[in-house]
């Protein structure tokens, strides 16, 4: 046994009774990947089968409503527990087996920009398609989630598709920021003496990161799966999950000063607001004047336009613009990247708040409706386990007149977090050149104001659920 | 290997849902189903189905027993369910209500006295309250 050093961290997931021994047991993932992996094999068979009116089929009542809902709430409470048990990186680690070694993923895609650019093109398929409103196409994504992880599992030799693409990683890394639970190790000494390094190598008969993440040196949630692979692989049993104290990962200077890091977070941002933007009334009379002033679009390029302006264009031009000012305010000539850099990531708590409002509201309204779907079913199916008639009355679990103070509560919660980590960030920084004062603070925080009442105005309108059904008519 | 095990997984699925009812309407070929919503265009609120039901020579079915079930386009919204029971010269009025604007689908599954029974479904726009003239057309 190593003893703790004074950096043993106070809370460990990983040596709690019971739960620890099964998450660091060997085949510890696999008892989270299986029934996930049975619900992904229900999203598919039941969407390409079942009825294709949406409140009624499985598919689309737990993609669209539990995972989201849910995949939030364990971002908060604990960590990345969707990525702990992702289903599809199961037939990936049969594809390692039988490929052996394949390339590695080339140099000038090891960065976050093409991640950028599939969770863009998500959230644009989903409003295009109405991917929530159609069982099949539900089906169709999880499928070709399945492929993709095997197909690039096949060729690379590392795992490029969690770190170098898939949407729900780059979503869930970045929300992971803020969760309580992270990776590190109980004793730093033992790390330093270590010579096997399995944590990241991997060893005898354990695989080590697949990320590329060196456990003695992880200060951030972003990148890692909560695979736990590194405890397993470690031989002196020294990897922890530690509770951390709230939003220290985004006060301290976490983050690689990366352009790509940075902006992918303000993606995010920006979409948790255009998300909700995708549900109100005026996303239709936008829609439908950008028709009439370009007619030469049709629909699915004025929302592309649309989508690109407010998820790409106007992170872009509003954080380089807040880096600019905040420059120029403090007469520095630090260069825009580390600007950029080192306040961008304060906006996630913010963007944390607006995308938990909004799931949460789908989740607090239709979480019931799992029940109806899953008698049809069952029905359907002739098993009368849960009666032999849907109960199409259940539906929210919470009362409608909560939800609007609710959606309104996270947000400013969310603004209030993203406001302390821009002050610390500042401070920070204050005290260790002369040249910076709180007038740097200034354009970023105005930011976060103006985004935080720009999702609350989108809270209080009313929400619209069209497909593309209506809008083909 | 693995991938084949999937794909013949699904297959197979596949093969033995054919069967599955929910899937299917019975649309029993001699009875006709109408419907109209008041206030048209309709919006948020209280509304009234006007359904009418009638056999193929155009005569008014009275008795049928009507279960409506109105569902939104997307996942996650509780529907709103009504009974009808009995249609003055084969029109049934049925209070209803539109809780959220946007696309709906009314599906109404009804059964005649001689135990026939039927099923349609109709997709019906409801706009919001404040932009009804913007919607509407
Ligand atoms: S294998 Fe264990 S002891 Fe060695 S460096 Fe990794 S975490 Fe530290
Ligand atoms: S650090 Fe790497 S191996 Fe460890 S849990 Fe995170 S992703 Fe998995
Ligand atoms: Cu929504």
């Amino acid at each position: 046994m190593t003893t703790r050093s004074a950096t043993a961290p106070s809370f460990d997931l990983l040596h709690a009774a019971i739960i620890g021994r099964v998450l660091r047991w060997r085949w510890g993932r696999l008892l989270f990947q299986i029934p996930l992996l049975f619900l992904a094999l229900l999203i598919i068979y039941d969407g390409l089968t079942g009825p294709q009116l949406a409140p009624e089929n499985m598919a689309t009542v737990s993609a669209w409503i539990h995972y989201r809902g849910l995949v939030m709430l364990a971002l908060l409470l604990v960590g990345n527990l969707f990525c702990m048990g992702c289903p599809f990186t199961l037939p990936r680690t049969l594809a390692r087996r039988i490929s052996g070694r394949g390339r590695r993923w080339p140099r000038a895609l090891r960065n976050k920009w093409l991640a950028i650019a599939l969770l863009f093109l998500i959230f644009f398929l989903y409003e295009w398609l109405d991917l929530w409103a159609s069982p099949w196409l539900t089906a169709w994504v999880a499928i070709a989630y399945f492929a993709a992880a095997f197909a690039l599992e096949a060729l690379f030799a590392e795992s490029p598709f969690c770190k170098y693409l898939c949407p729900l990683g780059s979503f869930n890394f970045v929300a992971s920021t803020i969760s309580p639970f992270q990776i590190t190790v109980r004793s730093r000494d033992a790390c330093r003496i270590c010579e096997s390094k399995d944590c990241i190598r991997g060893g005898e008969n354990a695989l080590g990161c697949g990320l590329e993440l060196y456990a003695p040196q992880v200060r951030s949630n972003f990148d890692c799966t909560f695979c736990l692979d590194c405890a397993r692989a470690c031989p002196h049993d020294n990897v922890a999950l530690a509770a951390r104290p709230p939003l220290r990962e985004l006060m301290r200077d976490a983050w690689p000063h990366r352009w790509d890091v940075a902006f992918l977070a303000l993606v995010w941002v920006a979409a948790s607001l255009s998300n909700a933007f995708g549900m109100v009334p005026p996303v239709y009379a936008l829609e439908a004047s950008l028709l009439t002033w370009l007619p030469f679009l049709n629909k699915a390029l004025v929302l592309l336009l649309i989508f690109a302006v407010l998820n790409l264009a106007a992170p872009a031009a509003l954080g380089l613009a807040a880096s600019w000012l905040s420059r120029s305010l403090v007469r520095s000539s630090e260069p825009l990247r580390r600007v950029f850099a080192r306040y961008a990531p304060a906006f996630v708590p913010l963007g944390f708040g607006v995308w938990f409002a909004h799931y949460g509201f789908h989740f607090a309204t239709g979480a019931l409706t799992i029940v109806p779907a899953l008698q049809n079913f069952l029905i359907d199916h002739g098993i009368f386990l849960l009666g032999d008639r849907p109960n199409w009355a259940l539906g929210p679990i919470l009362p409608y007149s909560w939800l609007l103070p609710l959606q309104m509560a996270f947000t400013l919660i969310g603004l209030l977090a993203t406001l302390l980590v821009l002050g610390e960030r500042n401070r920070q920084i204050v005290s260790s050149s002369s040249r910076h004062s709180i007038l740097a603070l200034l354009p970023w925080a105005a930011l976060a104001i103006a985004l935080a009442f720009a999702a609350i105005y989108l809270f209080t309108l009313p929400m619209e659920m069209r497909g593309t059904m209506s809008m083909g008519h | 290997m693995k991938r084949w095990f999937l794909f013949l997984i699904i297959a197979v699925l596949l093969s033995a849902a054919c069967t599955r009812a929910s899937r299917e309407l019975e649309t029993a070929a001699d009875v006709e189903v109408q419907l109209m919503v008041e206030p048209a265009p309709p919006v948020v609120g209280e509304a009234v189905l006007v359904i009418t039901i009638t056999d193929e020579t155009g005569a008014p079915l009275e008795d049928a027993k009507l279960d409506i079930k109105g569902d939104m386009a997307h996942a996650g919204m509780k529907p709103v369910l009504a009974t009808a029971e009995r249609g003055e010269g084969g029109v049934y009025r049925v209070p209803f209500e539109w809780t959220m604007a946007g696309d709906w689908f009314v599906t109404i599954r009804g059964a005649l006295p001689d135990g026939r029974t039927f099923s349609r479904r109709f997709d019906v726009s409801v706009g919001g309250e404040m932009d009804m003239n913007m919607d509407g057309s």
